[in-house]
């Protein structure tokens, strides 16, 4: 019976899907993408309101009209690979569009009653855990691609999907919240939200800091052991044009001292057209989600 | 880098029981055919005198250097050799009733007072399709086998390619189309976890502590149980009271030993060590290998060793003990700075090991030459641990003990008795923190984003199983076989499953012989499926029914043919369950035709080409069509050749001489069924796409085909030996598909591609 010690290759080839090369970078934004999705609170209670939005980059739309839609789907994410279709069949759909949609739990729990879900798993004076990941996903389709004809089906679509926490019983702690970015230094120049586009020479490669607001650093603690951590601010960064050396950095220093939250961001010699743009996206590792988006004017070398 | 390896002419024997349930002869008479050699030269002796059991007449070889007796009577018997050129011989061995037994000794030449160690396996018991004798100087010129006679396992009959960079069987072997983890790994009868160490570069037991491998693919006999694919039961050799000898080895691969020798006159060792060399050079060469921004420390790069000591004590004829300690040991750790994805968690030490320990104590009682009673106790300890990050792990530990004791009786003229218990309890002791792993067929979802099922299990279990085997033979060419066996498990199944399996054998004429079989074969579930917290503990049984037919041919010039059809039925497989999380709604079908033609070592000649033409499709519930396995590869051929071309005379203090060696391997295999992915989900907390998953193994890769050569060639000094030799591996630089790749969201995919042409030189000093 002892054939146990077949998990551990499969560990392997399980943590190493989707790795690979020779293909665009994900750093480098050439389509229709959804780069992050916010939501503010990040972690509700049963009766709260939790407003979305998603930072869509649409680079090859040149201003197109997009067409999203709002879910909450239910879904579990098990070992195995599966097309969660959501929004989808099954879905409770949301009120709103690309700049921002409402989820109201008190709608939200009366539909999973009328499907005849486990609305039980809702009772604050019972909760099987402290917080029941909810799942609300985002579909963006492009009404129309660039040269104005009618794009094929699917052909410009974006999907994606986040978690809010939804807390099933009042705990001490403070709940969480999103993270926040002030700035971004670019080759040396700050940039923060508002400001003017920044102008960087094109064929040289320039070294990126993000600036996260450390106040919205919190402290927490895991259902399953009583360690306070401090959150771990994730950056994950895109752009227009050439390509970042890390596809995400991490607010921490390494063994040597170094730290781990720059990048280093390497333009191209030369783009037909000046204007792009440069993301910024930090998570928490909670759930919660902000971002920048940075215009940046490429110039040519003199 | 100067590996040494021992001068020593060792038979080796791999039995290719390829589909039969276990039979005994029970004829009347047996037969001896035997052939003399000189160790050094290797010539044939002619006209040495031979005595069998010390009775008159006596048999004279002939100018080949054989001999034969015919009727002899079934049992232990005793040869002599009294040659005034060669020191005298003698050795015992078996035969069996209705069959030639095939001896070959090679006897020492005055003047050395040495006896020549032969291990001589006389034709098993069981009725078989086809059985290979394969010397282990043939074996370690083949190509790719990094002289490790474990793995010419991989190129026979019936065996799937392993792929070499995806590792789609991982530690196992893919046998006739079952899984991996149906197929059962013996070391002198009892299992162990694994075969190979990781990657499958070497097996874990050191070649030359074995005496022959039994490769039983299926069907086979009422002595076997707890699996629905296949066995491989490797046997261990047994020790010298004759002489010392031994060698050290070191190469870019690993480091090791060998030694045996005598201790007095009835008590005898082997030991061997080993350790891998990998760590010691890979980490400064990996840096240049990885893309520029990936950051990874390879703070212990895989690493492996093994260990085998065995000490053997024969007081009598009729009595043998052994004790014996073997174990395997293999690691991996990298450290990642920067964490792999939007979850911290995953970021640090990323370390895998597993290992395993056995102790044997083992005895051999042969009061008359009609019984022969074998018992054996064995204690050990599989671990396995897994740190992945800081959040996720699975740390194994399962002592254990187990038993058999298995008894051959020549109950009468025409009957004979192969029966036995054994039985066995272990402690399974698990803490786990990680995700659920996807079943063979699905598509692995993305690690990082899935729920973490955490869990501190122990199960105690046990379990016992008996077995009886019936051979008899009505008329002369006629052997039939029937068996039971009856497996009982107690906590936490409490499960009975009783499994008949008969054969049948016929020699239609000289030469030609025709055998069928059909058998019933079950096996527990894997014990993350019968996890409390991870699986589903009231899973059953899974099940296979094995029919097997197939014929043998015997052809001039030491040419053998073996065509074998299989069919093999499969249900209650262990399958993904929405409510239950798994239960036994899965089955399967396996239909398949192999083709083996063998040429002995002839004229310094041999090699053999197999092919398989196989199908083995799933069904994972009773709405859920049928799809292939992921492991079906509809073709498998495998040449194997290899030439000895001598240049120069026997030194007499070694017995090597001048010449050039010549190894050859070719295969060409289906690709491997694989399931497209069609597009992924972004999933923002995580900042990762999950894949989509299209029709399940609905595409295949292309086909593989590669070939390996190797040439060496010796200089044979008095007193020691120099063979250099080039060993190159894919010599055609073939751009082999071992899987497919996808981009960051599945909107676009490439090929991965296998191991490219790898010239492998070495030094070998042997003495």
């Amino acid at each position: 019976m002892r054939r146990y010690i077949f998990i551990l290759p499969a560990v392997l080839v399980f943590t190493a899907v989707g790795c690979g090369g020779q293909f665009a970078h994900i750093t480098l934004v050439e389509r229709l993408r959804i780069l992050g999705i916010r939501a503010e609170p990040p972690e509700t209670d049963i009766f709260g309101e939790v407003e979305l939005s998603a930072l869509i980059a649409d680079p090859r739309g040149a201003g197109r009209p997009l067409d999203c839609t709002w879910a909450v789907c239910l879904f579990e994410l098990g070992g195995a690979a599966t097309d969660i279709s959501c929004p989808g069949p099954g879905s409770f759909y949301l009120s709103g569009d690309c700049d921002s949609a409402t989820v109201r739990m008190n709608d939200l729990v009366a539909w999973l009653a009328e499907q005849g879900f486990q609305v039980g798993r809702f009772d604050p004076d019972n909760p099987p855990m402290r917080e029941l990941p909810l799942i609300v996903g985002l579909q963006v389709q492009a009404a129309t691609v660039p040269n104005g004809t009618a794009p094929e089906s699917g052909a410009e679509t974006a999907r994606g999907f986040k978690r809010i926490g939804v807390r099933l019983a009042a705990t001490p702690e403070e709940p969480n919240r999103n993270p926040r970015l002030r700035g971004v230094s670019v080759g040396g120049m700050r940039w923060e939200a508002g400001a003017d586009p920044l102008e960087i020479v094109a064929n040289q490669k320039v070294l990126v800091v993000p600036e996260a607001d450390v106040g919205t650093r919190q402290t927490y603690m895991r259902e399953d052991d009583d360690i306070e951590r401090l959150e771990d601010f994730l950056f994950s960064w895109f752009c227009t044009s050439g390509v970042f050396l890390h596809r995400r950095t991490i607010l921490d220093v390494d063994s040597h001292g170094e730290r781990l939250d720059t990048n280093t961001w390497s333009l191209p010699a030369s783009v037909l057209s000046p204007e792009h743009t440069l993301w910024l996206v930090v998570r928490d590792g909670r759930y919660g989600t902000d971002w920048l988006e940075v215009p940046v004017e490429i110039l040519p070398q003199s | 880098m100067v590996p040494f390896v021992k001068n020593r002419w060792i038979v080796f024997i791999i039995l290719l029981a390829a589909g039969f349930p276990a039979g005994v002869g029970a004829r009347e008479k047996g037969s001896v055919a035997g052939v003399l050699v000189d160790k050094l030269s290797g010539e044939p002796i002619m006209g040495a005198p031979l005595w069998l059991d010390g009775r008159e007449p006596v048999e004279v070889t002939d100018e080949q250097g054989r001999f034969d007796f015919a009727g002899v009577g079934p049992g232990r018997h005793e040869i002599v050799v009294r040659d005034p050129e060669h020191v005298q011989f003698r050795a015992a061995f078996e035969v069996t009733a209705g069959k030639t037994t095939r001896l070959r000794y090679a006897l020492d030449p005055l003047g050395r007072e040495e006896v020549q160690e032969v291990i001589i396996r006389s034709e098993r018991l069981e009725a078989q399709v086809s059985d290979v004798v394969l010397e282990v100087e043939e074996v370690k010129k083949i190509p790719g086998t990094q002289g490790d006679i474990v793995k010419i396992v991989q190129s026979l009959p019936g065996v799937a390619r392993n792929l070499a960079i995806t590792g789609a069987s991982g530690l196992g072997v893919v046998v006739r189309g079952a899984a991996p983890e149906d197929s059962k790994v013996l070391i002198d009868g009892h299992e162990v976890p694994l075969l190979y160490h990781f990657g499958q570069v070497k097996s874990v037991l050191n070649s030359d502590m074995l005496k022959r491998i039994d490769f039983l693919p299926g069907g086979f006999g009422a002595e076997f149980g707890d699996a629905i694919g296949g066995v491989i039961d490797v046997q261990t050799r047994p020790c010298s009271t004759k002489r010392y000898d031994g060698y050290v080895e070191l190469s870019m691969l690993d480091a090791g030993f060998f030694l045996e020798g005598p201790i007095g006159d009835q008590v005898g060792f082997t030991a061997a060590a080993r350790r891998s060399t990998v760590d010691m050079w890979l980490p400064e060469v990996l840096p240049e290998l990885l893309p520029e921004g990936v950051s990874l420390d390879l703070t212990v790069a895989p690493y492996y060793w093994d260990y085998q000591t065995k000490v053997e004590w024969i007081p009598s004829t009729k009595n043998r003990f052994y004790m014996m300690v073997i174990g395997s040991h293999d690691e991996l750790e990298f450290l990642f700075e920067r964490p792999m994805s939007s979850d911290p968690s995953l970021r640090g030490d990323f370390s895998m090991w597993m290992d395993f320990h056995r102790i044997y104590a083992v005895w051999v009682h042969s009061p008359k030459s009609s019984w022969q009673l074998k018992w054996s106790v064995v204690g050990g300890l599989d671990r396995a641990k897994l740190q992945i990050g800081e959040l996720r792990y699975l740390d194994i530990s399962v002592p254990n003990l187990s038993s058999r004791a298995d008894l051959e009786w020549q109950i009468a003229e025409h009957w004979k008795l192969r029966a036995g218990l054994s039985g066995g309890v272990y402690s399974y002791q698990s803490e786990q923190r990680l995700p659920r792993m996807p079943k063979e067929g699905e598509v692995p979802g993305k690690f990082q984003t899935l729920e973490l099922i955490e869990g501190d299990e122990q199960i105690l279990a046990y379990g016992g199983s008996a077995y009886a085997t019936v051979g008899y033979a009505p008329v002369e060419k006629l052997l039939l076989t029937g068996g039971l066996r009856l497996e009982a498990y107690g906590d936490p199944l409490f499960e009975a499953a009783l499994m008949p399996r008969f054969s049948l054998h016929y020699e239609v004429r000289p030469g030609t012989v025709f055998k069928t079989g059909v058998g019933l074969y079950q096996q527990i579930a894997q014990e993350d499926e019968l996890s409390e917290t991870m699986g589903n503990p009231n899973l059953k049984l899974e099940r296979a029914w094995h029919f097997t037919i197939g014929l043998q041919q015997q052809m001039p010039a030491r040419v053998k043919l073996d065509v074998q059809y299989f069919y093999k039925i499969l249900d209650r497989l262990v399958v993904t369950d929405k409510d239950t999380v798994f239960s036994n709604q899965g089955i399967g079908k396996i239909a398949g035709l192999e083709i083996l033609i063998r040429r002995e070592l002839a004229q310094d000649l041999f090699g053999w080409l197999a092919y398989t033409l196989m199908q083995s499709k799933r069904k994972d519930g009773p709405d859920a069509p049928w799809r292939l396995f992921s492991f079906d590869q509809t073709h498998i051929l495998t040449l194997v050749l290899g030439y000895s071309l001598p240049t120069g005379p026997v030194k007499l203090a070694h017995g090597r001489r001048d010449g050039w060696g010549f190894g050859l391997r070719f295969q060409l295999v289906s690709g491997n069924p694989v399931t497209p992915l069609i597009g992924g989900y972004f999933d923002n907390d995580y900042d990762t796409y999950l894949p989509i998953p299209g029709l399940v193994n609905s595409e295949r890769l292309p086909f593989y085909h590669r070939l390996d050569l190797r040439v060496d060639y010796t200089w044979a000094f008095p007193i020691w030996a120099l063979t250099v030799f080039l060993d190159v591996q894919n010599v055609y630089n073939y751009e082999a598909v071992e899987g497919i790749r996808y981009n960051y969201d599945f909107t676009e995919r490439a090929y991965i591609e296998g191991l490219p042409l790898i010239p492998y030189l070495g030094i070998i000093g042997s003495f």
